[in-house]
């Protein structure tokens, strides 16, 4: 037993993989410092300690937590989740309902529960990490052939619940986080390909019917005018095409090498006439650009880039189908954010308001996405290289 | 457990290539984003263009009533480079670039190579340059076609006076917005204009501005602002008040406010301690804090930032309330009068008197002696407790509170000054609250709204809305907005009003009178004296509310000492003086005329010129002596022939009819000294007689009994010498 315990912690260090969880400090490290750019020189108000914003400091203390919390995560083998998957899934599912009771508006969305000393924690954000942990589960039963109808009912409910349940706060990013998801999922589970262009031709037919139905509800109407937003800026100045052209000019003003750190507009929540709305959540990109020009943006695209095949590559070679999946449906949700973000920033994706992962002002955001790399690195411990070493 | 199969395999391929293909995508469109749309971005939002290249407006100016400036914008210009375009320089290399500016900007050479060579399109090289500096680094671009390197007009404030004006202006931040709830915070929108902008094209690589394209939009200029604040009035109080806080030892800060009772005009306002406004944030010096040594001075630390505002910082005639004590009374007395329950020669006593809801009865101050049967005038000027309740008690709990709300006591005066405290009233006004409120106790004011309620008090009972701010002006000095003097309401009739002035001025010239020593011959003061116990024991407020001339008031003088330490802390002993000497400089100032008594005649005739008779011969200097009114004692042998080589005093020295000059037919080679008597409590004939026995003469100050003397007593003194004594009323001074 004595020989075993030692051996796994050598191994540990050994296995951990590095290049991953380095291509994550950097993107937080961006984040960190696009988000002092972007708070600025606080109010005396707004500060503990002095010259530092506090949400500044949240964020890094967060940020903090997140790394234990990956680490702690990687050192547990993640066959373990299949069991305890289904508790946190449960725990989320009941967050997610009680934060439609009790829950507090911000920005028109029933997203956030208020804790005392802590703050405002977000449901729909550890809802991410259950459905990674939970959705694969299904996907690995119905590749290994057990009670295929019985699981696929159960994929379907448990991978539709948390969908239905952020559209009620209404919140549509995160709702559509989960079906690109689940609809990656299915791709690599091994659907035909015939599926997947008949959902397309389905979706297309059904386009003008909830364009024209669904949407002029009251409740998605803000989708359908950030959809035409999209097509015509220039016809909503004022809101978020403000946002959108803002932030693109901001970018575009950064050119070649950028404005410095800390020597952009954006710099600070005072100057609000050159300031591109929400700077320091959804819109941050806009200060990377503006800060660290083209050069540093697209750095910052390339370390995403690379994190992304990262996972790619570990999910080509897990143990076992539910590690395979659950690195896919970390990296389905990463890309999407990351994709839909950067593309509206500059103006390619319309407006979505979710965040940039890693860099985004957002503690729950934060702590989550961590949670999930935690998820990832475990499963590339125990790749099939490492099966020799583990079974000794 | 099974693998990825082969066609999970190929289509995790696929996923990566996708992702590939929409990062690909990403950065062409960035690429796309600051490179070629950038450029144009950058013409169509000039905001993003002009970092830094903003013309700041300049700053008004303030004027005193007079157009003395007060606060001024100094031209100084902001350097500041283009990285890209340095480097692009022909005849000078980045190197030497950065030499000459290091030289010319008194600058360490490598922070200003790092500025020049910074990856980015602009950097701000040094703030707040002078015009010397400027001129030579215009002079050095223009010899060398240096290209990347823009000056750009910038202003900063200074404050000419340095500490005079401390609170009432304040002072502005690193932007230059008024800070501090002084003028330039309160005018800031005024004072500040509209920043303009200069627009230089710069293509996608952020290079290359051909300076001839450079296009701009003017700043526009700030206004100025004239105060009512007179700078010589507001220096002659200051000065005062500096010397009144160290005779007297003042812990607690000291208040000064001169104003206009015919219009409401602030003509000075001093708080002390004060400080600099051109160093706002430096060790306050004039101050003792326990602990706060200079060595550990941080500026703008929270610790500093907070020891500043509780001290120097603060505006103590408007931030500061406390219990106006006696200087009240001559608003009781106005209600009384106005009201008809009382008139000047209405016979009262200061026996002690009973009020429902108070165990122990009221006494006069004069605790031991009380005046006994007085009439209402003598009360007044002895300063009785019981008859000033009594006459509250005639009004009524109801009456005697309107014309306190009346003379603006139970609200802010609205100066336009941010800060201002509220007065503070008991919740419930009851009759023991009543009585002690008609000699000024149990409720707490600013002095400011004393001091206003005193210019309806002896303007003919017109209650004026104090006002700081005259006018505003444009840069051509054109009147663009006039503030009118305010009339709040009016609360007396004329008639009160002069005989309120009467009785005061009495209070002041009456030899008894408690007021007493702010007498100035021939300026007809008159004025109340303070003493305020606070809620420390032993710490007390000495203060004297004053006005001149009686007839046709033109100021009104508040004094607030708080916590003086010297030997008296009596309103009347140490406040009244600062008043009566305040009054005749800031009279004269205005050259108002004096109105001299035929007792003033009298006293100043007593006084005469020392004729010079050095050179003459003794027989004549006698008979110039005899002729001034003075006598002699001859030194040194000689006789009628001999000539006078040294007079003591000197010629032109001012003294008493009858005193002694020194005639020395010699050189004296040492002068003969005598020793200094010790006067202390004499009055002004015996101290005139020690002197003289001793072979002195006198100076006189003031009246009553000797308060100070200008030498120790035993100290040497030359002979002949004109010794400068003090004497106060300390019998009957409250």
């Amino acid at each position: 037993m004595y020989y075993v315990e030692k051996t796994k912690a050598i191994n540990y260090f050994k296995q951990f993989d590095y290049p991953l969880f380095a291509a994550v400090l950097l993107l937080s490290a961006y984040g960190i410092i696009a988000l002092r750019s972007a708070l600025g020189n606080p109010g005396n108000a707004d500060t503990i300690i002095a010259g530092v914003s506090n949400v500044w400091l949240k964020q890094v203390i967060c940020l903090g937590i997140g790394i234990i919390a990956a680490i702690v995560i990687s050192a547990i083998d993640y066959k373990d989740f299949r069991t305890l998957g289904i508790v946190l899934y449960l725990g989320s599912i009941a967050l997610l309902v009680l934060v439609l009771i009790i829950g507090k508006e911000r920005h028109g969305t029933m997203g956030w529960i208020e804790v005392p000393f802590i703050g405002s924690f977000q449901p729909s954000e550890l809802s991410k990490v259950a459905y990674v942990v939970i959705v694969p589960l299904f996907f690995e039963r119905l590749k290994e052939g057990k009670h295929t109808a019985k699981n696929t009912v159960k994929l379907i409910i448990y991978a539709l619940l948390p969908i239905v349940l952020v559209l009620l706060q209404p919140d549509v990013g995160t709702a559509m986080v989960f079906v690109a998801a689940f609809v990656v999922l299915l791709f690599i589970y091994g659907i035909p390909y015939r599926y997947f262009l008949a959902a397309i031709g389905l979706f297309a037919a059904a386009a003008p019917v909830i364009w024209l139905y669904v949407l002029p509800m009251k409740r998605f109407d803000h989708i359908r005018s950030r959809i035409l937003t999209f097509i015509f800026p220039e016809n909503d100045l004022l809101g978020t095409g403000l946002q959108v052209y803002r932030s693109k000019a901001t970018i575009g003003s950064g050119q070649i090498y950028g404005k410095g750190i800390f020597h952009g507009l954006q710099e600070g929540v005072t100057s609000s006439i050159f300031r591109v709305p929400e700077n320091e959540t959804d819109f941050i990109f806009s200060v990377i650009g503006e800060e660290m020009g083209f050069i540093g943006s697209v750095i910052f695209v390339l370390i995403v880039f690379f994190l992304l095949f990262r996972i790619i590559q570990i999910s080509l070679s897990a143990r076992d189908p539910y590690g395979s999946y659950m690195a896919v449906c970390v990296a389905a949700m990463l890309g999407f954010h990351f994709i839909e973000n950067i593309g509206m920033c500059i103006g390619v994706m319309p407006v979505t308001g979710i965040p940039l992962p890693f860099v985004s002002q957002g503690n729950s955001s934060l702590i989550a996405n961590y949670l999930n790399i935690g998820i990832v690195l475990s499963v590339s411990m125990r790749r099939k290289k490492t099966i020799f070493n583990s079974s000794q | 457990m099974a693998a990825p199969g082969l066609a999970q395999k190929r289509r995790l391929m696929i996923m990566l290539c996708t992702f590939a293909l929409i990062v690909a995508a990403l950065i062409a469109r960035l690429a796309y984003i600051q490179f070629v749309q950038g450029s144009e971005l950058q013409k169509k939002a000039f905001v993003q263009q002009n970092s830094g290249r903003i013309i700041s407006p300049i700053r008004g100016t303030i004027y005193d009533r007079n157009g003395k400036k007060l606060a001024i914008s100094v031209q100084a210009g902001t350097i500041s480079c283009n990285p890209n375009e340095v480097a692009n320089n022909k005849k000078l290399t980045v190197d030497e670039v950065a030499d000459a500016l290091a030289d010319m900007l008194s600058l360490e050479r490598d922070d200003v190579y790092r500025l020049i060579t910074k990856k980015a399109n602009s950097a701000i090289i040094k703030r707040k340059i002078d015009k010397e500096t400027e001129t030579r680094i215009r002079t050095w671009m223009s010899e060398n076609s240096v290209k990347g390197i823009n000056i750009d007009e910038d202003a900063k404030r200074y404050y000419p006076n340095g500490n005079l004006m401390s609170h009432l202006l304040g002072f502005t931040g690193d932007d230059n917005q008024g800070l501090m709830g002084g003028v330039e915070e309160v005018m800031d929108k005024y004072l500040k204009g509209t920043p303009g902008k200069i627009l230089s094209e710069v293509d996608a690589r952020g290079g290359a501005v051909p300076s001839d394209s450079e296009k701009r939009i003017d700043a526009q200029d700030g206004l100025n602002v004239v105060l009512t604040i007179d700078e010589t009035i507001q220096y002659l109080v200051s000065k005062s008040l500096d010397k009144a806080v160290e005779d007297n030892k003042v812990k607690g800060g000291a208040i000064g406010i001169v104003m206009d009772p015919n219009t409401g005009d602030i003509l000075s306002m001093v708080s002390k301690p004060d400080y600099d406004l051109n160093t706002p944030f430096a060790f306050p010096a004039n101050i003792q804090v326990e602990g706060l040594d200079p060595s550990e001075w941080v500026e703008r630390s929270n610790e500093s930032v907070n020891i500043l505002s509780r001290t120097v910082w603060r505006n103590r005639a408007i931030t500061d309330t406390y219990e106006p004590g006696s200087t009240f009374k001559s608003i009781t007395t106005a209600a009384g009068i106005e009201e008809g329950v009382v008139t000047p020669d209405t016979i009262t006593d200061d026996l002690p008197i009973k009020v429902t809801g108070w165990p122990k009865p009221i006494n006069c101050w004069r605790v031991g002696r009380p005046h006994g049967t007085e009439t209402f005038r003598e009360a007044v000027y002895n300063s009785c407790n019981p008859a000033f309740v009594k006459v509250a008690q005639s009004l009524g709990i109801e009456r005697f509170y309107s014309y306190v709300k009346a003379f603006g006591f139970m609200e802010r005066t609205g100066i336009e000054l941010k800060g201002e405290a509220k007065p503070q009233f008991q919740p419930k006004l009851k009759e023991i609250d009543m009585a002690v409120a008609s000699f000024g106790q149990r409720f707490t004011i600013t002095p400011l709204q004393l001091a206003t309620a005193y210019t309806a008090l002896v303007n003919g009972g017109r209650l004026m809305k104090p006002r700081l701010i005259k006018e505003l002006t444009d840069s051509e000095g054109n009147v663009v907005e006039k503030f009118e003097p305010q009339v709040v309401r009016t609360v007396i009739s004329e008639q009160t009003s002069k005989t309120v002035r009467d009785i005061l001025e009495g209070v002041v010239g009456d030899s008894k009178g408690t007021g007493n020593n702010a007498f100035v011959r021939g300026y007809r003061v008159g004025g109340k004296t303070g003493t305020s116990e606070t809620t420390k024991e032993d710490v007390y407020i000495a203060s004297f509310c004053g006005f001149a001339p009686a007839n046709d008031p033109q100021i009104v003088v508040l004094i607030v000492l708080m916590d003086p330490r010297g030997d008296s802390h009596m309103g009347g002993v140490i406040a009244a003086p600062i008043v009566g000497k305040i009054a005749e400089d800031v009279l004269s100032y205005m050259q108002v005329e004096r109105q001299y008594t035929q007792e003033d005649l009298k006293a100043m005739t007593e006084e005469v010129y020392v004729p010079d008779v050095r050179k003459k011969t003794v027989a004549e200097a006698v008979k110039a002596l005899k002729a001034a009114g003075l006598k002699y004692s001859i030194e040194g042998e000689g006789n009628n022939e001999s000539t006078v080589v040294e007079q003591t005093p000197k010629p032109d020295s001012i003294v008493p009819e009858d005193s002694v000059v020194l005639l020395y037919t010699y050189k004296p080679e040492s002068e003969q000294t005598v020793e200094m008597p010790d006067l202390s409590g004499k009055t002004l004939s015996e101290a005139i007689n020690t002197l003289n026995r001793a072979g002195l003469n006198i100076k006189i100050s003031g009246h009553g009994v000797v308060y100070k003397q200008q030498y120790v007593a035993g100290q040497d003194v030359r002979k002949g010498s004109v010794v400068l004594v003090e004497f106060r009323n300390l019998d009957n001074v409250e």
